[in-house]
């Protein structure tokens, strides 16, 4: 009992980035109908920053939030360099083209990376809180601990997703953003701006992606390579929110975070190898056949023109 | 010729004539001897080998199987003070004649140098002075058709890997492109090396090392005017795809003359039943991959995985007493290659297994692993694994405030990221290393230290993969140096299954004991053990074992 407890703290902790990375993925993809795959890349650029800013110091929190803040802004002008330079020339290309782009800008920051900073394991001195909370004893679960800074992640997660689902939904630049997503060509002739505001939306995106790749990175190691694999959970969760329903990341995050770490531990005696990380894509090829008119809908050729 | 007959040279008494059954080497060598003898011409013009040459030269007295070997080698060490012959040739044909002079007039630094077999039954295959002067159980010398070709093996003695290992053309010329990837003016030798993912700064570092010795070599004139070039392929770390894509890059499009000083253990796992059905040599490879050790034409340089989980664990449990254990694993090649070395120490002493964790190498989240392994609560952790999964795992479980009754344990925090990166939630831990530490500032150290900051900046990102490579660059040098310059594939093979490397001083603190047979090679069988001291320091480690044999390394 007080394992699978555990597991499944851990699963809605660990699910928390999963949320967040998904919230900047669907914000990103509803202004601008392109899958962001690029975003790992600014969000790890983002954080080798904040390694830069933190590195040899004695992690003290101003330095570290000063450095926080340099790192996902450095990640929001990406997004801007990325939607102008490599996404808003294809507006008129297929569908496919600008993903395949965001692939290659992904690349492309993975090779900026290791040119100038190595593809070493890297740490970043932080002062977030180390500790676990014994939280289980409350209901006399002793052994269920919780660590703060996956608490603390955790709420940022929320208080972010919220903001960002009541940006979208209450406040004029929402509605224009759901409008050039609705109907991109009818939004232009009332005179949305939509390159404009499809850019302001791929800052946001790769600010909020960035804070949880910060985060992510903070709390265990950094290296090129490693927060790829987020993303492409971030991308199941922003299914599971029919790239559309911000409100779904909170939701969807914690869920998928709980099901791997649940299919990591013992089913019916077994214990598979793997099994934790391969879940993830089971559940997106079962989100795309259950969810197969949502996504339809939402990714019908509507993108920006 | 029957240059790939079988030949036995085992150090150590208690292998006499036999292989490891965990090697999965033939158990009976010799079996496949019995053509005819050697007769490949004796080239031994070569150079002496090491300068100091204080090693026995064991195995001398070998070879000769009838051939028409031309007389001994004309160099040694330059000091050299080797006892010549010692084999026990008690074959009936050819015994291997006492080596030449060195050219320092040391006598005899070669190990059955120019093993003029003036007698050799040419046909019978008599084998003669197979074993060598610790081979005194009863190395089976002169057993039955375990004959080594009669090619006169170029003077060397097994001096430290600090040799220069250079040597001069031949006033004729050294034959020019002899075979494929040679050519007059260079040797093209090809490598898996990991130059990206998850540990490709640490990998990059290991091509570094090769490069630093071919590039001293190379700048003192090659060998017989030949410079080194080394042909890398980036496989990652990887099994499958990429490593099967740069062996057809290496072999088909730039066309290598043999693998050499490569480091990548997963690529080998793919790559070793292609090279070995091609019988392109792999001369020094890394030793991580059990596949390197199951194929006759594959000379590893370190020792196998479970041996080095044999000898960590062996120590561990003597000295702590451990009842129960929780393993992380690498779920691959390498990862099972440790685990099942672990298991066969866990097993003899009874010590239960009570949580087997494995993730996939790239795998960053650990929650679960750790969350199984806690609740398990085992005495302590043994890390199966290279070093990136268990760097994560100890951070996460020191995020759920847990840490094990005892120190971990495992085979790669040998690796100084490791301490850095996890700080003092990794002290007092225990891992093998194949050689002695660097700190110990051995000839052979000293000079890999002095070479590698001549050429690279990075010397503190050395570790003991590099210092494998270092060595195995070292040994590649003077393969090709004892090869002569008439330098075929063949004859590659012939000087490195002569049992001429056997005794060959890595200067690590780690003399090659040479076990081959027709199913595969085996030379370090030696593993040190080392603990976390001080994790954030330059330097560690301390050592509490010095490198000692494989005692999971059993005869039949």
């Amino acid at each position: 009992m007080e394992l699978y407890t555990q597991l499944v703290v851990n699963g809605i902790t660990n699910g928390a980035v999963y949320g967040l990375l998904a919230a900047g993925f669907v914000l990103v993809y509803r202004a601008s109908r392109v899958l962001n795959f690029a975003q790992a890349g600014m969000g790890a650029f983002g954080a080798y920053v904040l390694f830069d800013v933190m590195k040899g110091s004695d992690a003290g929190t101003g330095r570290y939030i000063g450095g926080f803040a340099l790192g996902v802004a450095v990640a929001a002008g990406l997004g801007i360099l990325t939607e102008r330079l490599a996404i808003r020339p294809l507006r008129r290309a297929p569908a496919l083209a600008p993903l395949i782009a965001t692939v290659g800008v992904l690349l492309l920051l993975q090779t900026l990376i290791i040119l100038r900073w190595g593809g070493d394991l890297r740490s970043i001195p932080n002062p977030l809180p180390k500790k676990p909370w014994r939280i289980g004893r409350i209901v006399g679960l002793h052994s269920v601990v919780v660590n703060q800074s996956a608490v603390l992640i955790l709420v940022v997660m929320v208080l972010l997703v919220s903001a960002l689902a009541l940006v979208v939904t209450r406040t004029r630049w929402g509605l224009t953003i759901r409008s050039i997503s609705d109907n991109p060509a009818g939004a232009a002739g009332l005179g949305v701006r939509v390159g404009r505001v499809s850019g302001q939306a791929w800052a946001l995106g790769a600010a909020v992606g960035a804070v949880a790749s910060l985060l992510a990175a903070s709390t265990t190691i950094l290296n090129p390579y490693t927060l790829f694999l987020l993303q492409i959970k971030a991308l199941v969760v922003g299914v599971f929110a029919g790239l559309k329903d911000l409100r779904l990341c909170l939701i969807g995050g914690p869920l998928l975070g709980v099901v791997e770490s649940l299919a990591g531990s013992r089913i019916l005696g077994h214990q598979i190898a793997g099994l934790s990380d391969s879940v993830g894509f089971f559940a997106l090829v079962a989100l795309l056949l259950l969810r197969a008119g949502t996504i339809t809908e939402t990714l019908g050729d509507t993108r920006a023109s | 010729m029957s240059l790939l007959a079988a030949a036995v040279f085992c150090a150590a008494a208690a292998c006499a004539g036999e292989q490891p059954k965990h090697l999965g080497l033939a158990a009976n060598a010799g079996l496949t001897g019995g053509g005819p003898g050697g007769s490949a011409p004796g080239t031994a013009t070569a150079p002496g080998a090491g300068p100091s040459g204080v090693t026995p030269a064991d195995g001398a007295g070998q070879g000769a199987a009838g051939g028409a070997g031309s007389g001994g080698g004309s160099g040694a060490g330059a000091a050299g003070p080797v006892p010549a012959g010692g084999g026990e040739a008690a074959g009936s044909a050819g015994s291997g004649a006492p080596g030449g002079r060195g050219a320092a007039g040391a006598p005899a630094g070669a190990p059955g140098a120019g093993s003029a077999g003036a007698a050799g039954a040419t046909g019978s295959g008599g084998a003669t002075g197979a074993g060598g002067p610790r081979s005194a159980a009863g190395a089976r010398a002169g057993a039955p058709g375990a004959g080594t070709a009669g090619a006169g093996t170029a003077g060397a003695g097994n001096g430290p890997a600090g040799a220069a290992g250079t040597a001069a053309a031949p006033a004729g010329g050294n034959g020019g492109a002899t075979d494929v990837g040679v050519t007059a003016d260079t040797i093209k030798l090809g490598g898996f090396f990991i130059e990206s993912g998850p540990v490709g700064e640490l990998g990059i570092t290991l091509l570094k090392s090769v490069k630093a010795v071919f590039n001293e070599v190379n700048a003192a004139g090659g060998i017989y005017g030949r410079k080194l070039a080394i042909v890398d392929c980036d496989t990652s770390f990887t099994s499958g795809d990429k490593p099967r894509a740069c062996y057809t890059k290496l072999t088909q499009q730039d066309k290598i003359f043999a693998f050499a000083a490569t480091g990548d253990g997963p690529a080998w796992v793919t790559a070793a039943p292609l090279a070995c059905k091609d019988q392109i040599p792999a001369l020094w490879t890394d030793g991580l991959s059990q596949n390197e050790f199951t194929c006759p034409t594959i000379f590893p340089t370190g020792p196998a995985g479970r041996s080095q989980s044999h000898v960590v664990l062996d120590y561990y449990i003597n000295k702590l007493h451990p009842k129960t254990v929780g393993i992380l694993a690498q779920n691959d090649d390498i990862g099972n290659e440790w685990l099942t070395g672990a298991k066969d120490v866990l097993n003899k002493y009874g010590v239960k297994v009570v949580s087997e964790q494995k993730y996939n190498l790239g795998e960053t989240n650990f929650t679960t692993q750790v969350t199984n392994m806690r609740f398990a609560n085992p005495d302590f952790v043994f890390f199966s694994s290279e070093p990136l999964g268990p760097i994560l795992f100890q951070k996460t479980a020191e995020g759920q405030g847990w840490k094990p009754p005892m120190p971990s344990a495992g085979v790669t925090c040998n690796v100084s990221v490791w301490p850095k990166e996890v700080g003092d939630y990794s002290k007092g831990m225990i891992c093998e290393n194949p050689w002695q530490l660097t700190s110990a500032h051995l000839p052979g150290q000293v000079e890999y230290e002095r070479t590698y900051k001549k050429y690279w900046a990075d010397w503190d990102k050395r570790n003991y993969y590099t210092e494998t490579m270092w060595i195995a660059a070292k040994a590649t040098v003077e393969t090709l140096r004892r090869a002569g310059p008439n330098l075929t594939r063949a004859r590659l093979l012939e000087v490195l299954r002569s049992g001429a490397f056997n005794g060959f001083d890595t200067g690590f603190g780690v003399k090659f004991s040479q076990h081959s047979s027709a199913t595969g090679n085996l030379f370090s069988i030696a593993v040190a053990v080392v603990e976390v001291a001080k994790p954030a320091d330059e330097d560690p480690y301390v050592l509490l074992q010095a490198p000692i044999p494989d005692p999971y390394f059993t005869a039949g």
